[in-house]
């Protein structure tokens, strides 16, 4: 990529570590492949629903005789194809892609992760049709038919063990922040996701204890499964690509530690104003403004490895995705936790605001830093290079600023909105129009990250089925320049 | 895909030789390539955390430590409400209030005699100053207990109906509660009913099957 690294070539250290990290890429060939591509084709789906949900919010004519897509089964069965069909088999290939390397212990036994795989794939395709066809549940975030979830829960532990396993076989002493992040984020998982079925769906807890047990889950599957693999594949990328250690170990170990100190407790802000007891209202809130600690601290480390490589980030395109990735990370939080304030609460509660906060985090966070991932893992398991750069453009820049424009829509038509549901004087239904220019706004943004999605669709399986591309011209960046 | 695979330096094996006799000159270019496009593994720098760092948590610390002790009530279970104060005097020990809890009861009799005791005319008698709410609590607390059948007159107003005994579904101190509501709301103003005087009349008629009818109730 430039002259350091033949430098680096002529030391026989650099050369063992690097075949080393070949043949674990090589462990992870197909299981890897097998993620990405199904959260590939998961997003796709998750993109269509996701436009059917944004379309009818402003013209509620559209597909109304449908009874698969009427809106509450389109807009659940996109949360669910997106989080659980296309965040999870990502997360899943890149963190553990990344775990094996960081403890340069190859995947052993790489076709049970396969079979794995499958399984989960499985569970989701049921779930997301047991949601089309009327079988949902009514709990956000659980809506997929309680039959299904055992599998997904069993799943996901033949999955998320594999972590556990290149950890205990790590070949490495220092323990990297990345690993901290992915063995952290793949023990909360299934932790969350087993206690929030038992206790609200299999043998409901009674009363308050429900939304209290529905919220914590829902908030820490973004914040304790979510982030920590968004943040470990930041880790990674960040001073892989640009050659350079991170900052500082004092910044990663007090942003790991704070975020699993403080992120536990934040979801109960969804319920401020509820019929739950104050101080836990008020722990959520506190814990949600305590999460600026990691955050910054998190954003400051990032930042000082990234600073003075600004060619490099923007040549890369890896790096674009992971850096806007992160920055969106840092601006996500900071946004996350002043709405956890009651004062400003009051305001975006139940107003469309909340659903561009969730989607600054998801997409603008977390699927960034996957697409940038994407992009640096491929190259690596099947030996090919992407094939066009063009496409990389048109994928970097539809979804970047369609994802920008989306969130702009929706914070500022969400606050005019909480802002006269407060006020008496005006009507319901006039508040409900007043959304209407926004929403449309909403779609249009869509309709241009679904042609980013598109291309990526696209470019990713021209790479998985075209012909090799020669090695030797290098990787496929976006700006031919050498930056010396 | 075969072309591929023979060329594809992932048969490095576990005999893998660097510079194997046999490989081809493409096959050396390409697994270069691949070794040169990887920069180190990531590791980390150790500059200490910034001092501004530090104020920004010292004074998180502080508000998070003011904002739990001024709004979490004292950590109970049953406050909601954000500016809740303790009461500086013990609240002492809880009074009972028969009519505060016949105003609850009262949702088991409203669907016939209505939400001020109007009743429904031609159907079911008033409660609001009726001539009936003033008599003897026996026999008041004999209707609820076992109900009410046939002809009656109420202010005057002749009624035919059936009132349902309530004995199975209300407790004694519910009877009490619910007639004493009764008899001090919609501008009666009747003394209050006592429990033990209910549960003696349920005591001597609360095997009855059957409702009373007015004659019965006046024979006696």
């Amino acid at each position: 990529m430039d002259t350091t690294a033949d430098t680096e070539l002529n030391k026989s250290e650099g050369v063992t570590e690097r075949v080393t990290l070949s043949k674990i890429d090589q462990s992870m060939k197909w299981a890897g492949i097998f993620f990405v591509a199904s959260s590939v084709v998961w997003l796709m789906i998750g993109t269509i629903f996701a436009l059917i949900a944004s379309i009818k919010l402003h013209n509620p004519n559209f597909l109304a005789s449908l009874e698969f897509f009427t809106f509450g089964r389109s807009r659940s069965a996109h949360l669910n194809a997106m989080i659980f069909g296309w965040a999870n088999n990502a997360a899943f290939a890149v963190a553990l892609w990344i775990m094996a390397r960081l403890c340069k212990s190859a995947v052993r036994h790489g076709g049970l992760l396969l079979i794995a795989g499958i399984v989960w794939n499985i569970g989701v395709t049921i779930g997301v049709f047991g949601i089309l066809t009327g079988g949902l549940t009514s709990v956000e975030w659980l809506e997929m038919p309680v039959a299904v979830t055992p599998i997904l829960a069993l799943a996901y532990i033949m999955i998320g063990v594999w972590s556990v396993v290149a950890f205990v076989h790590r070949q490495t002493g220092h323990v990297y922040v990345s690993q901290w992040y992915v063995l952290g984020g793949t023990f909360w998982f299934p932790w969350l996701y087993v206690i929030a079925l038992v206790m609200i769906l299999m043998v409901p807890a009674r009363g308050v204890v429900q939304p209290i047990t529905n919220w914590w889950f829902a908030h820490n599957v973004l914040g304790l499964w979510l982030t920590p693999i968004g943040l470990a594949a930041a880790y990674y990328m960040i001073p892989k690509v640009i050659g350079k250690p991170i900052y500082s170990y004092y910044l990663s170990l007090m942003g790991f530690w704070t975020l699993a100190l403080f992120y536990n407790w934040a979801g109960i802000h969804h319920l401020i104003g509820g019929p739950i007891p104050i101080w836990l209202q008020t722990a959520g809130s506190v814990a949600s403004v305590m999460m600026t600690i990691p955050v910054i601290v998190t954003g400051i480390n990032h930042h000082m490895t990234a600073v003075g490589n600004a060619s490099a980030v923007w040549r890369s395109p890896t790096l674009r995705f992971v850096v806007f990735g992160a920055i969106s990370y840092t601006l996500t939080s900071l946004i996350g936790s002043a709405m956890a304030l009651r004062e400003v609460n009051e305001v975006t509660h139940f107003t469309h605001f909340t659903v561009g906060h969730a989607h600054h985090g998801v997409y603008a966070f977390f699927t960034m830093i996957m697409f940038g991932s994407i992009y640096f893992m491929m190259p690596r398991l099947l030996h090919k290079e992407w094939p066009s750069a063009n496409l990389i453009y048109i994928h970097f820049w539809t979804t970047a600023l369609g994802i920008t424009g989306y969130v702009v829509a929706l914070t500022i038509g969400g606050w005019i909105q909480g802002i006269q549901m407060n006020n008496p004087e005006i009507a319901f239904l006039d508040v409900v129009q007043n959304t209407v220019p926004w929403l449309t706004a909403r779609t249009i943004f869509g309709v241009c990250i679904t042609i980013g999605h598109i291309a990526f669709f696209i470019h990713f399986f021209w790479m998985l089925i075209g012909k090799t591309q020669p090695l030797n011209e290098g990787p496929t960046l976006l700006q031919r320049e050498s930056d010396a | 895909m075969s072309e591929d695979n023979k060329k594809d330096p992932n048969s490095l094996g576990e005999n893998f030789k660097f510079e194997q006799a046999s490989s081809t000159d493409d096959s050396l270019q390409e697994l270069h390539d691949q070794l040169q496009r990887e920069k180190e593994e990531p590791s980390e720098g150790f500059a200490p955390l910034p001092l501004f760092m530090v104020t920004i948590i010292a004074a998180l610390c502080f508000w998070a430590g003011v904002e739990i002790t001024t709004k979490s009530a004292k950590f109970r279970w049953d406050v909601y409400d954000p500016n809740y104060v303790e009461s500086a005097e013990p609240a002492g020990p809880v009074v009972y209030d028969p009519i505060a809890h016949g105003r609850r009861v009262y949702n088991t009799c409203v669907a016939c005699h209505q939400a001020e005791g109007q009743g429904v005319p031609g159907a079911f008698p008033p409660l609001a100053g009726s001539d009936w709410v003033g008599m003897d609590p026996v026999v008041l607390s004999k209707i609820v207990i076992n109900g009410l059948a046939g002809p009656i007159e109420v202010n005057g107003v002749p009624y035919n109906g059936i009132m349902a005994a309530l004995g199975p579904t209300l407790d004694d101190e519910e009877v009490a509660a619910v007639l004493s509501y009764i008899r001090q709301s919609w501008g009666n103003d009747y003394g209050i009913v006592e429990e033990s005087l209910v549960a003696s009349v349920r005591a001597d008629f609360g095997g009855r099957a059957e409702p009373w009818t007015a004659e019965e109730l006046f024979a006696q």
